[in-house]
C-alpha cells in the first residue's frame, strides 16, 4: 500500500450564504505528497483562503472530502502535525515573541518545544526583538514570529498563507531560505502566495485557482535539469535551415533581454546545446545572449485565468474513510485547560481583571461606608434601645440580620453587573483573526468554548471570593458577628453567574457582540427574576410557574445567599436546578461553537 | 456524519438536563398542590359572628361516651341570655373565653395530648376529682381578673363542692349555694360553675357578673376570645422596650382565634390617641414582609399560610388576620414530644 498523501482535497465544494448561495469552491481536487512543496495561486476572490480553511478543518466542505495525513482535518490530533502561518492573524497585543513561544508551546502541550521555538526566532532574525510587545512589531517582524510559532512542535506539514506579504526583499529571501531548508528536511509545504515569482522559486508544483475551480496545475521544472530549450539572441538574423534551431521572435522581453534576432535551441543536455551554438557560430552568427527558457508560470497563470472555463479535472478515486483519531478520553479536558491558560494569559495581559477589581472595590467601598453609617449604627441603636445583650437584638441576632441582609444585597448587586461585564470578553477572544491561530493548534472549537467558559467563570469566582472575603472582614472589623458561612455566599453567586454566562456564551456565537450577548443575558436575568417573583406571588398561575421553572432559579439562589449570609445552612434544590439549567445551556453553546464557522 | 452525531448527542444531553427542572416542576407542582390543599384543609375559618362549628367527631373507643340522661348543651347566646357571655363581656380590664370542648377535639390538641401525656393525665385526674370528664363535660371556660367561670354538663354533679372540698361554709345567693373555704370560694348554678381565682375572692360578684345582662353587640365568637385594655401589660417592668413600644401605641386589643391544625387568628386593636392605625398597619405589614422574605421556595405550608395574612384599617381600627402554623411551631421550637421523637 502506497503512503497516504500529506494532504488531499477531493472534489471539494463550498458555498456561503443562507438564502442566496454564493459558490466559492467547485470540485477542487488537490493531492500533495509528503515532502512536496505545493503552491496555490489565483486572482483575488478565487477562493484560496477558503480552500486553506477547509484544508485546516476551520470550515467544513459542503461536498467532497478533505484529508490531512489520511485523517479528518478538524481532528485536533492531526493539527499537532501541522504548522500554520495565517494571513492577517492578530497576535495578542501585549505579548512578546518570547512569551508567545512559551504560550504556544504550552498550548500545543509541548513545554520542551520552548527552546526549539527560541532557536526558530533566532533563525528568523528576531533575536534582538524577543521582548518587544507584539503591537510594537512591524508587519514583517510579526510574520517572522508567526513563522517561528508555526515551527513549534516540529510539524510535518507547513501551511503558509501569504507568508511573505509585507516583507521587504531581505525578509522574503529569509523566508525562502527557511522554507527551502524545511523542505530539504522532508517537510511538506503548502504555500499560498500572490507573488508568483516567490511560489515558482520555492515550489515544485503550483495549482492555479480561478473562480473557485482549480483550472491548471503547473509543474515547475527543476533548475538542476539541463534538458529543455534555450533562447539564443544573435546580432543579425539567423542563418537558415540549421538543424535543431528554430526562430522564436516573440521571446524578447519574456525570456531574453538583449536586442537582436532570437532563435530557440531544443537540447537534451549541455553537449547538445554547445553543439548547436557551434553550428550557429560556424554559420557566421554572432551570439549576444544565451538564456534557458522554462514554461513561464506567469504566462501559464495569465492563460489559465483569461482562457475559457474548463471542466474540473478528474478528481481520481475517492479517498478512503478517514482514520479514526487516537482514543484519549482526557484529550478534551487537557486541551480545554491549555486554552484556558492561554485565555487567562490574554485576559491578564489586557488587565481586565484589574479593571473589574477596581470597579468592584469602588462599589464595595461605598457599600461598606453605607453599611457602617446606616445599618451598623442603626443596629447599634436598636441594641441600645432593646436592652443590649440578651435583648431582642443581641450580638448574635444582629450578626444574623446584618449577614442575611448583606448576603441578599451582595447577590443582587454583583450578579447582573458581572454577567454584563464578563459577556464583553467573549467576542474579542473569539475574534477570527485571533482564534485562527488557536484553532491551528491541536484544539477544537468546542475546546475553545469550554475554555472560555472555564476562564471567565474562574476569573469571576476569584473576584467574588476576594470581594466577599473583603466584605466579611470589613463587617467583622466593624464589630458585627457575621457567621463564617457568609464566605460561602460565593456559591449561589457563582452558580447563578455560570448559568447566566452560559446564556451569554450561547448568544455570542449567534450575535458576535459582547454588548448584545451581555444584554441578552441581563434580559434573561430580569425575566427569570420577575417571572419567579410573580410565580411565587401567584402560585395558581401554572404557565408562569412553568416559565419560571425553565429559567435559572435566581430568586431561590438569592434566598440561599441570604441564608448563608445569616449563618444558616442552605437548601440544595435551587443549586441543583440552576446547575442543570446552566449545564444544559452550556451544552447548547458548545454545539453552537462546534458548528460555527468564522 | 460522526460530527453531526456527536452534536446530536450533546443536544440530547442538553435537553435531558433542561428537562430536569421541568420534571422537578411537574413533580413538585403536584406535590405542592397537594401540600397546599392539605395545609388549607387544616386551616380553620377566621373567627366570624355566628360561625359554624368545626369539630372532629369523637374518636371511637376514646374516653367514656357521654352518659345517658345528660341535659342538652346550653342554648346559644342569641336565643337566650348566656351567663358565660355576660361573664366575659362585663366591663373590666380584660377577659377571655376558651371553647374547651371544641379545642379538645382539634388535631392541635390531639398533638398536645400526645406530646404532654403527663400534663393531660393530671388534667384528667383533676376532672375525675371534680366528678367530670374535662374533655367531654366542660364546654367553655371564661377567665376574668377576679375569677373563673366554667360551663358544661354539670347539672346534678357537685362540681363546686368537689372543687372546694368538704367542710366548706355554705351561703345561698341568687338561687345558688356559695361554698367558701380557706379564703377560696365556688358556686354552681346548674350548668355554670364560678370560682374565685385568688384568696379572698368574692363569689357574689362573680355570680352577679354572670347573671347581669350581656352588653349589646355580638362580639363574642371564636374558639378562643381574649380582650384586654393592656393596662397590665403596660405595668410590666421586666418586658423589653420593644414590647412597650407596641403596647403603648394601642388602646386595647381583642383577639379571636379558631383552632384546627393551625390557628386562624384575628387581632383587633384600636390605636391610642395621637397614634394612627395606618402607622401601626405599616409596621405590621413590614413585619409580615420580613417573615415572608425568610420563607424558602419549598416551605409550601408556611407560604400558603403567609399568603392568608391580611392587614386592614377599617373604621380607624387595626385588624390583622393571621394563620399561625401551630404544629410547625412545635417542631421549630423543638417542643419535646415523646411520641413524635420515639417515632423517628
Amino acid at each position: 500500500m502506497s503512503e497516504e498523501p500529506a494532504l488531499q482535497l477531493w472534489s471539494v465544494g463550498k458555498s456561503f450564504g443562507v438564502f442566496r448561495k454564493h459558490e466559492v469552491l467547485r470540485g477542487v481536487s488537490i493531492r500533495v505528497e509528503r515532502g512536496e512543496c505545493y503552491g496555490l495561486a489565483g486572482p483575488n476572490g478565487a477562493g484560496k483562503t477558503t480552500l486553506i480553511r477547509l484544508l485546516l478543518g476551520l470550515a467544513a466542505p459542503d461536498t467532497g472530502e478533505v484529508r490531512l495525513f489520511a485523517m479528518r482535518p478538524d481532528t485536533p490530533d492531526v493539527r499537532a502535525r501541522v504548522g500554520f502561518v495565517p494571513e492577517a492573524a492578530e497576535l495578542p497585543p501585549a505579548a512578546s515573541p518570547r512569551s508567545l513561544v512559551r504560550r504556544f508551546a504550552r498550548l500545543r502541550g509541548l513545554r520542551e518545544a520552548e527552546q526549539r521555538g527560541m532557536e526558530e526566532l533566532d533563525r528568523m532574525g528576531m533575536a534582538e526583538l524577543l521582548d518587544r510587545p507584539a503591537n510594537k512589531l512591524s508587519k514583517g517582524e510579526k510574520q517572522r514570529t508567526l513563522l517561528a510559532l508555526a515551527m513549534l512542535g516540529d510539524p510535518q506539514l507547513l501551511v503558509l498563507d501569504e507568508p511573505t506579504d509585507g516583507l521587504d526583499p531581505l525578509g522574503r529571501a529569509l523566508v525562502r531560505r527557511v522554507l527551502r531548508e524545511e523542505q530539504a528536511r522532508g517537510r511538506t509545504v503548502f504555500l499560498n502566495s500572490h507573488l508568483l515569482s516567490e511560489t515558482e522559486r520555492i515550489c515544485t508544483r503550483v495549482g492555479i485557482l480561478h473562480r473557485g475551480q482549480l483550472v491548471r496545475e503547473h509543474a515547475v521544472p527543476s533548475t538542476q535539469s539541463t534538458a529543455g530549450s534555450s533562447a539564443v539572441v544573435l546580432s543579425d538574423p539567423p542563418p537558415r535551415d540549421l538543424p535543431g534551431i528554430r526562430a522564436a521572435p516573440s521571446l524578447l522581453g519574456q525570456a531574453t533581454e538583449s536586442e537582436g534576432s532570437t532563435v530557440l535551441v531544443d537540447h537534451d543536455d549541455v553537449l547538445q546545446l554547445n553543439a548547436a551554438l557551434d553550428r550557429l557560430r560556424a554559420a557566421g552568427a554572432q551570439i549576444v545572449e544565451v538564456r534557458r527558457v522554462r514554461e513561464d508560470l506567469e504566462a501559464s497563470f495569465e492563460a489559465a485565468v483569461s482562457g475559457p472555463g474548463q471542466a474540473p479535472p478528474d478528481p481520481g478515486p475517492q479517498p478512503r474513510e478517514p482514520l479514526p483519531p487516537p482514543r484519549d478520553p482526557f484529550r478534551g479536558v487537557r486541551a480545554t485547560m491549555r486554552v484556558a491558560q492561554e485565555f487567562a494569559a490574554d485576559l491578564a495581559a489586557r488587565k481586565v481583571g484589574w479593571f473589574a477589581l477596581i470597579i468592584g472595590l469602588l462599589v464595595f467601598g461605598f457599600f461598606l461606608w453605607g453599611l457602617h453609617n446606616d445599618v451598623v449604627k442603626g443596629a447599634a441603636a436598636t441594641v441600645r434601645q432593646f436592652g443590649g445583650p440578651g435583648g431582642m437584638a443581641d450580638e448574635a441576632t444582629m450578626g444574623h440580620w446584618v449577614g442575611r441582609w448583606t448576603g441578599g444585597f451582595v447577590y443582587w448587586a454583583l450578579l447582573p453587573g458581572s454577567v454584563i461585564f464578563a459577556s464583553m470578553f467573549a467576542p474579542p477572544l473569539l475574534d477570527p483573526r485571533r482564534t485562527i491561530l488557536l484553532l491551528a493548534q491541536p484544539v477544537s472549537r468546542g475546546d475553545l468554548a469550554s475554555a472560555l467558559f472555564l476562564t471567565v467563570n474562574a476569573m469571576v469566582l476569584g473576584e467574588y471570593l476576594f470581594l466577599v472575603a473583603l466584605l466579611y472582614a470589613g463587617i467583622r472589623w466593624m464589630g458585627v458577628a457575621v457567621s463564617p458561612l457568609f464566605l460561602c455566599l460565593v456559591a449561589p453567586l457563582s452558580v447563578a453567574f455560570a448559568a447566566l454566562y452560559a446564556v451569554a456564551l450561547a448568544m455570542t456565537y449567534g450575535v458576535r457582540s459582547g454588548v448584545a450577548s451581555g444584554g441578552i443575558a441581563f434580559l434573561i436575568f430580569l425575566v427569570a427574576t420577575i417571572t419567579q417573583a410573580a410565580s411565587v406571588a401567584n402560585p395558581e398561575y401554572k404557565v408562569l410557574a412553568l416559565e419560571a421553572a425553565l429559567l435559572p432559579r435566581l430568586i431561590g439562589l438569592a434566598e440561599q445567599a441570604a441564608r448563608l449570609g445569616g449563618g444558616e445552612a442552605p437548601r440544595a434544590t435551587p443549586f441543583v436546578l440552576t446547575a442543570a439549567i446552566g449545564a444544559g445551556i452550556f451544552l447548547v453553546a458548545l454545539v453552537a461553537a462546534r458548528r460555527s464557522e468564522q | 456524519m460522526k460530527r453531526r452525531g456527536r452534536d446530536l448527542r450533546l443536544l440530547a444531553l442538553a435537553l435531558l438536563l433542561l428537562a430536569i427542572p421541568i420534571a422537578y416542576y411537574l413533580w413538585n407542582s403536584r406535590s405542592v398542590q397537594k401540600r397546599r390543599e392539605a395545609t388549607l384543609a387544616g386551616v380553620p375559618q377566621f373567627p366570624a359572628p355566628h360561625q359554624a362549628p368545626q369539630r372532629r367527631p369523637f374518636p371511637a373507643g376514646a374516653p367514656a361516651a357521654p352518659k345517658e340522661g345528660k341535659p342538652p348543651p346550653p342554648p346559644p347566646a342569641a336565643t337566650k341570655q348566656d351567663p358565660m357571655t355576660s361573664f366575659v363581656l362585663a366591663p373590666g380590664p380584660g377577659a377571655a373565653l376558651i371553647q374547651v370542648n371544641a379545642l379538645f377535639n382539634t388535631p392541635l390538641f390531639e398533638r398536645l395530648r400526645q406530646c404532654l401525656p403527663e400534663q393531660f393525665g393530671a388534667i384528667d385526674k383533676m376532672g375525675r376529682t371534680l366528678g367530670v370528664d374535662l374533655a367531654y363535660d366542660v364546654d367553655r371556660i371564661a377567665l376574668s381578673q377576679d375569677g373563673v367561670a366554667m360551663s358544661g354538663f354539670f347539672d346534678g354533679k357537685p362540681v363546686a363542692e368537689s372543687m372546694i372540698g368538704p367542710d366548706a361554709d355554705r351561703e345561698g345567693y341568687r338561687g345558688s349555694t356559695i361554698l367558701t373555704k380557706d379564703g377560696h370560694c365556688a358556686a354552681q348554678l346548674g350548668n355554670l360553675v364560678v370560682s374565685s381565682s385568688q384568696e379572698g375572692g368574692d363569689c357574689r360578684a362573680l355570680i352577679d357578673r354572670a347573671l347581669a345582662p350581656a352588653p349589646a353587640g355580638d362580639e363574642l365568637y371564636g374558639d378562643v376570645f381574649m380582650r384586654s385594655d393592656l393596662a397590665s401589660f403596660r405595668a410590666a417592668t421586666d418586658a423589653p422596650p420593644a414590647f412597650h413600644a407596641i403596647v403603648d401605641g394601642l388602646d386595647g386589643i381583642t383577639l379571636r382565634a379558631n383552632v384546627w391544625d393551625s390557628v386562624a387568628l384575628t387581632l383587633e386593636a384600636a390605636p391610642r390617641s395621637g397614634r394612627s392605625a395606618n402607622e401601626i398597619a405599616q409596621m405590621a405589614l413590614g413585619a409580615m414582609a420580613l417573615v415572608k422574605g425568610q420563607l424558602d421556595e419549598d416551605q409550601v405550608e408556611l407560604q400558603t399560610l403567609a399568603e392568608m395574612a391580611k392587614v386592614s384599617t377599617e373604621g380607624g381600627k387595626l385588624e390583622v388576620n393571621l394563620v399561625l402554623p401551630a404544629q410547625d411551631l412545635f417542631d421549630r421550637f423543638q417542643f419535646p414530644c415523646e411520641k413524635r421523637d420515639a417515632g423517628k
